[in-house]
């Protein structure tokens, strides 16, 4: 551990916050500058710091965005630090997507920018977006029937955007001219790199005022400190071998269900979390690549000690095994599209089931099902192609944790993708909305209940195609601790019209009229803790709610409420309670 | 130096680029590169296809807008942006310019295909494709090589768009090695001859051809045609309106207009440049004008094209199969409407000999399954195996 005086501590935690601020100014920018309602309003991007020394890159510090992104990026990072060793100079700018370059899938676009003190480059400011359109064979870079990553979208290595200080103009042309709509995503990778050079502004400033040396040992203090922390609570854990897992419905090639098995070791103040086990590869594009894998482990793992300072030093205790030729470590030319939530949801539950046995008072639905509906086609208000980058259908409203029932439209490890307005959708695309509600008896039982399910109708202004691409269906969020799953996902499109169709698992390119509908439910996480175990008087709650109708409470509860005096029979519910605890204990005893 | 001698000389220059990238490029099926000079007016001074002409001038015309001034010695553009030229995304056009004085004056241009270029299928050809960025890889423009040095941003971003990387690395090498050739030797003869590239190279250059095609013309249409013709495609339900074509003689040369039906829904639209090729590729069939090098014939020939309609669409649009249905249904309305004209020709035995010496895509549309609008599987596995051998040497 970095050893520093007393006053060089409170310096680095000066130091610490203040790369904390500047990632969450940098991403302040980007919000505010960026055009797309992607970054401007779902917040789908991340802002990190990193650095790099010997022991190689370090993630320093990151917005509270997106987890997945930030994580990942530090493998682009090191793709650039790799690749263009020797030729990285004060001025340049990098820019990278690939997914087997060090991205995750095509359309998460990483911009590094080396921040030079004393012709050294100490820190890169950087940011990771999705981007509405990459390209490829799909409108939106959800290429259901993808079966190779050409099929994806346009892929970026690692280049220069800009080259000591002058702009690589063919370069930015190749990538946007690799979009369907260039103009919002020019201003959105424009965004992006101001926001870095706005970072780069501040690091130089922090420099300045203490001096890089000081800063170097701060910054070492700090990742120092986030081990340190993280080694103590490891060590707090009883040492054993758990293991979880979580199940994807199919690949979207008919391959099936795909599961995803973790190992969690904990010995001493180490953990290791092994995928072995998992599926092999599959045809469909929810391959993940190793980095992206890496990423989702480590969502997981930050929600588990949320008060330490998440940084590289809060890594260094975990080893992660992956198998290779998987679905959790492909191989190119794999698609990988749908990757970076479905199968990467599903490594962060399997990790997360596997804490059950470790940490159970902190466990809790780790993930979202980023199952959508890609809307796309000319809206005829502005005459231009649009794909629609709603997300509202996406099941990512939270499960239960001890302690607390699940919340609608936030997911723990995806905190700062947020939902938005429904009239800035309807304003963008051509479609209006009908209904946004909360669907009775979808909530996943529990102690602590998750959010119930939403449902969604929206009536189109204009014939549009769409591609739905949905998981979960028959593997919800799984809930924790005798915690129950929540209600599945699902699409109607056409609903109501003659070519209706239920859509469970995925389709392509399929023509929506106007004024035809396009229903949705996006189902939520699991609950957590026995749900017979739940204060009637909060069950009673959500029957006044209309979350759980009075027959669900009885069954799913054994809460037993009077239909006439909205009143909870507490004799029938002890006793309801009673006989399934008696029956459940027999069971136990039976299979002991 | 005279003037036929100048051309004489040209026309060896763009020759050697096609013979020295396909003898580079070592492909065992055959492949359709050209080759043109072209002048700073934009016209084309020396050509491997007359025909052919008009389009990779636009791909030079494409660059240089994007560039403007930005050009060093040693440096090499490239594109396969079909709204610039190219029949398919796996036509890659590589651009040098000619120095003389410390400015470009004459644009060397080499166009050849990549065996692959991303997209849903092998070699360039997705009959699925919903629109230009399901077919392939988009390389508006880009300078392959700069300052003398190949620069490996673009030429990764090829390689990692491709099935097969290797290929596409040697083939995109091997432009630049053949197109900096071409414009080392033109830019050696623009030394030695007199006349710099300000359109009177051009007008001397063109005379003798311009000569031969006025002369055709006034021996062979005796009066206006019309003629039309059906597209064919492999998409079964998929039902457009023919195509018109009406051929007109006039005092400087011809006039051509198509009418055409709208936009497809499928990948069967021309792209803006190759209607007009189509065209030009018939009248010089159908004329007997046998090998011209210059692009002489545009001076004499006016393509009128409903914009944007079946026969000429910009991005978005899908066009990867443009030429192998709509492109065939203008051929062979041209080529009825001149003989409607006065003049007979064998149109399908000109429309093979078309294809055969300006397929587009790794192999060219003569190698497309008709019932699928892909390349026959042999065809395919011909490509994978050729890049196999590549990655294994």
């Amino acid at each position: 551990m970095t050893t520093l005086s007393k006053s060089e501590l409170i310096t680095a935690e000066i130091v610490r916050n203040y790369l904390e601020t500047v990632c969450n100014e940098i991403s302040k920018v980007v919000e505010n500058t960026s055009i797309s309602s992607i970054f401007s309003e779902t917040h789908d991007y991340s802002v990190g710091i990193f650095a790099a020394d010997a022991r190689g890159v370090s993630l320093l510090a990151r917005a509270q965005s997106v987890p997945v992104h930030i994580f990942a990026a530090l493998t682009s990072v090191e793709t650039v630090l790799k690749i263009y060793e020797g030729d990285i100079h004060e001025g340049d700018l990098f820019f990278a997507s690939d997914p087997f370059y060090g991205g995750s899938h095509i359309p998460d676009w990483t911009v590094v920018n080396p921040v030079f003190i004393d012709g050294k480059p100490m820190f890169f400011t950087s940011v990771r977006g999705h981007v509405n359109d990459v390209g490829g064979c799909a409108p939106g870079g959800y290429n259901t029937i993808a079966r190779e990553i050409w099929h994806e979208g346009f892929r970026v290595p690692p280049v220069k955007l800009r080259e000591r200080g002058v702009p690589v103009a063919d370069i930015w042309n190749l990538i946007l001219s690799n979009t369907r709509t260039k103009d919002d995503i020019s201003g959105d990778l424009s965004a992006m790199v101001g926001g870095c050079v706005v970072g780069e502004r501040r690091l130089r400033a922090l420099v300045e005022k203490y001096g890089s040396g000081t800063v170097a040992r701060c910054v070492d203090y700090v990742l120092d400190y986030s081990e340190t922390r993280l080694r103590a609570e490891i060590s707090q854990w009883p040492d054993g071998v758990y293991r979880g897992r979580s199940v994807l419905d199919h690949d979207y090639a008919g391959g099936g269900e795909v599961p995803v098995e973790a190992t969690v070791t904990v010995k001493g103040s180490d953990l290791t979390i092994d995928l072995t086990g998992s599926h092999p590869q599959v045809a469909g594009f929810v391959n993940s690549v190793a980095t992206n894998t890496i990423s989702n482990i480590y969502s997981s793992l930050v929600a588990l000690a949320p008060d330490i300072p998440v940084n590289s030093g809060y890594f260094r205790p975990i080893k992660v095994v992956l198998p290779p030729h998987s679905v959790v470590n492909c191989d190119p030319p794999a698609p990988v599209g749908h990757s970076t939530v479905c199968i990467g949801s599903d490594i962060m539950e399997a990790v997360m089931k596997a804490f059950e046995g470790i940490a159970p008072d902190l466990v809790g639905s780790a993930n979202i099902d980023l199952v959508n509906v890609r809307v796309y086609g000319t809206n005829s208000r502005t005459g231009r192609f649009f794909v629609a980058s709603d997300i509202t259908a996406t099941a990512m409203s939270a499960g239960g944790a001890k302690g607390t029932d699940g919340w609608g439209g936030y997911a723990a490890p995806f905190c700062a993708l947020r939902l938005p307005s429904l009239e800035m959708y309807e304003r963008q695309y051509p479609y209006r909305y009908m209904t946004v509600e909360y669907a009775i008896d979808t909530a996943a039982p529990g102690k602590f209940r998750g959010a119930p399910a939403l449902h969604y109708r929206r009536r189109m202004l204009d014939p549009v195609r769409a591609i739905v691409y949905n998981q979960g269906y028959t593997n919800p969020m799984q809930g924790y601790l005798g915690g129950k799953p929540g209600a599945g996902n699902y699409f109607v499109l056409n609903e109501g019209a003659p070519d209706e169709v239920k859509v469970t698992d995925a389709c392509y390119d399929v023509a929506v009229g106007r004024d035809r509908v396009i229903f949705a439910q996006s189902g939520a996480g699991g609950g957590w803790g026995d749900p017979f175990e739940r204060d009637p008087a909060r069950v009673l709650a959500d029957v006044e709610d209309d979350y759980v109708s009075i027959a669900a409470a009885a069954r799913d509860y054994g809460v037993f409420i009077d239909p006439d005096t909205r009143k909870v029979d507490s004799a029938a519910t002890a006793a309801a309670r009673a006989r399934a605890f008696e029956a459940r204990r027999a069971d136990t005893a039976r299979a002991a | 130096m005279t003037t036929q001698s100048s051309l004489q000389a040209l026309g060896r220059a763009v020759a050697r680029a096609v013979s020295s990238y396909a003898a580079a490029v070592s492909l065992p099926w055959p492949i359709a590169p050209h080759a043109a000079i072209v002048d700073s007016q934009g016209e084309v001074l020396a050509t491997t296809s007359a025909a052919a002409a008009g389009s990779i001038g636009g791909a030079v015309a494409t660059l240089r807008r994007f560039f403007g001034d930005a050009w060093s010695p040693g440096d090499i553009g490239v594109t396969n942006d079909q709204d610039a030229g190219a029949p398919t995304a796996c036509d890659i056009t590589a651009v040098a310019p000619v120095w003389r004085d410390g400015k470009p004056v004459l644009w060397a241009a080499l166009r050849g295909p990549v065996p692959d270029c991303g997209g849903w299928e092998i070699g360039g050809f997705s009959p699925q494709a919903v629109d230009r960025w399901a077919e392939g890889a988009r390389f508006e423009a880009a300078k392959l090589v700069l300052d003398g040095k190949t620069r490996r941003e673009v030429t990764d971003m090829l390689m990692l768009n491709s099935r097969t990387p290797k290929l596409t690395l040697r083939c995109v090498r091997s432009l630049a090695a053949s197109v900096s050739d071409m414009a080392g030797e033109a830019g050696a003869l623009l030394s030695a001859a007199s006349d710099a590239g300000d359109g009177a190279v051009a007008d001397a250059l063109f005379a003798p051809e311009l000569e031969r095609i006025d002369a055709a013309v006034a021996r062979s249409v005796r009066r206006a045609g019309k003629a039309a013709a059906e597209v064919t495609t492999p998409f079964a339900g998929l039902a457009l309106d023919p195509i018109e074509v009406a051929v007109v003689p006039g005092n400087d040369g011809l006039t051509v207009t198509i009418a055409a039906p709208a936009i497809a829904p499928r990948p069967v639209t021309l792209a803006p440049g190759m209607g007009a090729e189509i065209v030009a590729a018939a009248i010089a069939g159908a004329l007997d004008l046998g090998t011209l090098g210059t692009g002489a014939l545009a001076r004499r020939l006016r393509v009128e094209l409903p914009t944007p309609s079946l026969v000429a669409a910009p991005l978005p649009t899908p066009v990867c199969l443009g030429r192998a249905t709509t492109g065939a249904a203008v051929f062979a309305a041209t080529i009825a409407a001149l003989a409607d004209a006065g003049i007979g020709a064998d149109g399908s035995a000109l429309w093979r000999s078309y294809l055969r010496v300006h397929g587009g895509g790794a192999a060219g549309e003569a190698e497309l399954d008709p019932a699928t609008g892909k390349f026959t599987p042999a065809r395919a596995a011909a490509i994978r195996a050729r890049e196999a051998e590549e990655a294994a040497r």
